[in-house]
C-alpha cells in the first residue's frame, strides 16, 4: 500500500442518501423475489392450462 | 513549472488532476489511487469499457508529472475537439448520458469495482455516443458499502432529466446556477404532484429529499454516515438500484409545445434553387478558408453545418433552440457522422465562466477560438429582434474566430419583415452598406454573393490581423 492513503470518502454520500439506499436495496429486492415467483406461478399454471386445452 | 498547466476544473478528486504541457493534455494518478487505478487496468474492466465505446482511451505515457511527490503513473487521454457541459445538452443526450453512467456503474460491479462519483461533467460525446473522461472515478468495491455516487447521480442526471420530462426541457439550464446537481429538495418541490405516485421517482427523488433533510449535518449524533452504513448493502442492492433509475429513465420523453426552429427547414424562405446556391456559396467558402474547426451559430438541425463535418472538418452545431438541437443531434446519431458536434447555446446568454473562482467551468469564449465561424441568416435576429448593434456583434465575431461565413438579411426579406411587424423600425443603421462598413473594421471581405431569388448576400471575411 502507498504511503498516501486516499480519503475513504471524497464525496459525501449523505447519510440520508445512504439510508434510502439501503432501504430501496431492500424493497426492490423484494419486489424482484415477489416478481420471480409470480411469474414463475403464471408460467406453470399457463402450461397446465395448456396441457388440458390439449 | 515551465509549460505546465494544470487544470482549474480538476480539483474535486484527491486521486489526481488533468493538466496540460506543450498542447498536451494529461491526467496525473496519484500514488493513493494505486491500487484502484492497477485494478481497472488488470480486472479487465477498462478494456471492456473500451470495447463498449463507454470510456476515453488513454495511453500511459513516460513524461514528467506535475507534482512528483504525489505520482504513480501519467497518462495521456485522447484529446477531445470541444468541452461540453451538461446545461448545453439537449434530452436525448442527456439521457444517453444518463444511461451510460447507468451502464458503467453495473460493468464496474460486474467487475468488482463500483464508480466513486457520478457527475454529469464526467460525461463527454465522441462520435455523438457519451463516454466516460475520468478515468479516475472508479475504486475497488467493498462488499456491504453503499454507491457513494448514488446522491450525485440522482442530482446530476436523474432530477435534471425528471425536470426536462415533467416539466420543461430547457430546465437543464438550472445546472449553471446549481454546478454541482440540481438540489433534491428542489426537484421535488418544482416536480409535479403526479410523479408521488411513481414509485421510482417517490424513492429516488421525494423521499430522498426528506431522508437528506431528516439526516443533515452529524452533529452529536455522531458518525452518522458510519452508523448508517452498517446496515449493510448487498452487491444485488445496488444491482437493484441502478437497474430501477435505468427503468424510469428509459421512459423519459419530453414535449415541446412551442419551438421557432423545430421545423425551419420546412419553413424557411428560400425557393430549393435559392437553397441549394447558398449551400454550394456556404461549401466553397469553406474550402477557401481550410478550416481544422468550424463553429456554426443559429446553426438549426445542422443542415450547413454538415457541409463541413462531411468534410472531416470538426464542427460545433450551435443553436438556442432544444428541440432544433435533438433533431440535429438524432440525425448526426443516425448518420454516424462522428465529425459534427451539438450543442445548445443562447447567443445572447451564452454560458459563463462558473465554479470555484469562476474558472472551474469554462465560458464558450474560452472554449475558443475557431478557425470559421457560420453565422447563416442570423444577423437579423441579432440586430433586430434583439437591438444589438452591428459593431458589438463584429466584435465578438473577431475575438471568436479568424474566418467568417455570414449571411446579410435585409429589412426588405420575409423573414425580417416578421420581425419588424410587431414594432417599430428604430433600425436606421440595419443596411447593407452599413453592415459592410462596421464589419470592415474587425474583417476583409474576402467573398461576396447575392443568393439568388432573394435579397440576401453572403460574405466569406478575414479578421484583420491588428
Amino acid at each position: 500500500m502507498s504511503g498516501f492513503p486516499a480519503p475513504k470518502l471524497y464525496l459525501d454520500p449523505g447519510t440520508g442518501s445512504i439510508l434510502i439506499q439501503v432501504i430501496l436495496a431492500s424493497v426492490l429486492g423484494f419486489l424482484f423475489i415477489i416478481r420471480t415467483k409470480i411469474t414463475s406461478a403464471v408460467k406453470w399454471l399457463w402450461s397446465k392450462l395448456s396441457d388440458k386445452g390439449e | 513549472m515551465k509549460g505546465f498547466s494544470r487544470d482549474k476544473g480538476s480539483f474535486r478528486d484527491p486521486g489526481g488532476f488533468i493538466y496540460s504541457r506543450d498542447g498536451n493534455v494529461y491526467r496525473q494518478i496519484n500514488i493513493s489511487s494505486r491500487d484502484d487505478f492497477d485494478y481497472l487496468m488488470d480486472s479487465g474492466l477498462y478494456q471492456d469499457l473500451v470495447e463498449r465505446n463507454l470510456i476515453v482511451e488513454h495511453e500511459e505515457v513516460d513524461i514528467a508529472p506535475f507534482d512528483k511527490s504525489t505520482s504513480y503513473k501519467v497518462i495521456q487521454p485522447t484529446k477531445l475537439p470541444f468541452i461540453f457541459y451538461p446545461y448545453e445538452w439537449c434530452f436525448s443526450q442527456y439521457q444517453r448520458a444518463a444511461l451510460a453512467t447507468l451502464e458503467i456503474q453495473n460493468k464496474a460491479l460486474d467487475y468488482g469495482m463500483t464508480l466513486k462519483d457520478a457527475s454529469a461533467y464526467n460525461i463527454q460525446f465522441v462520435n455523438n455516443d457519451p463516454v466516460l473522461i475520468d478515468t479516475l472515478s472508479f475504486e475497488i468495491y467493498k462488499e456491504g458499502s453503499p454507491w457513494e455516487g448514488y446522491q450525485q447521480f440522482c442530482k446530476h442526471f436523474f432530477a435534471p432529466l425528471l425536470l426536462m420530462s415533467y416539466r420543461d426541457v430547457r430546465l437543464n439550464t438550472l445546472l449553471r446556477g446549481f454546478i454541482d446537481g440540481i438540489p433534491l429538495e428542489i426537484a421535488s418541490s418544482l416536480l409535479p404532484a403526479k410523479t408521488r405516485f411513481n414509485f421510482s421517482i417517490l424513492a429516488h427523488i421525494h423521499l430522498h429529499a426528506k431522508a437528506q433533510e431528516r439526516y443533515k449535518g452529524g452533529g452529536e449524533e455522531g458518525d452518522q454516515v458510519g452508523e448508517v452504513s452498517k446496515l449493510g448493502l448487498r452487491k444485488e442492492g445496488i444491482y437493484s438500484i441502478v437497474d430501477s433509475l435505468e427503468r424510469q429513465i428509459k421512459k423519459l420523453t419530453y414535449q415541446i409545445n412551442d419551438t421557432s426552429w423545430g421545423d425551419y427547414c420546412s419553413f424557411h424562405n428560400y425557393s430549393e434553387d435559392a437553397y441549394l446556391q447558398k449551400m454550394m456559396l456556404v461549401e466553397t467558402f469553406i474550402q477557401q478558408a481550410k478550416p481544422t474547426i468550424v463553429w456554426d451559430f443559429g446553426a438549426n438541425t445542422g443542415d450547413f453545418s454538415r457541409l463541413a463535418s462531411r468534410k472531416g472538418i470538426t464542427t460545433i452545431s450551435f443553436d438556442i433552440d432544444p428541440a432544433a438541437v435533438e433533431q440535429g443531434y438524432l440525425k448526426s446519431v443516425g448518420d454516424n457522422d462522428s465529425n459534427i458536434h451539438h450543442a445548445i447555446i443562447d447567443l445572447f446568454n451564452p454560458s459563463p465562466n462558473l465554479g470555484w473562482s469562476n474558472v472551474e467551468r469554462k465560458s464558450l469564449v474560452d472554449r475558443g477560438p475557431t478557425d470559421l465561424l457560420l453565422a447563416l441568416a442570423l444577423i437579423h435576429h441579432l440586430a433586430i429582434a434583439n437591438n444589438l448593434p452591428l459593431y458589438m456583434v463584429s466584435s465578438f465575431f473577431s475575438e471568436l474566430t479568424e474566418w467568417l461565413v455570414i449571411e446579410f438579411v435585409p429589412k426588405k426579406d420575409s423573414q425580417t419583415k416578421i420581425l419588424l411587424s410587431s414594432r417599430r423600425d428604430i433600425f436606421n443603421d440595419y443596411t447593407i452598406e452599413n453592415f459592410e462598413e462596421v464589419f470592415s473594421k474587425d474583417f476583409s471581405v474576402i467573398e461576396k454573393a447575392q443568393i439568388e431569388g432573394t435579397e440576401r448576400t453572403l460574405y466569406l471575411m478575414k479578421k484583420i490581423v491588428k
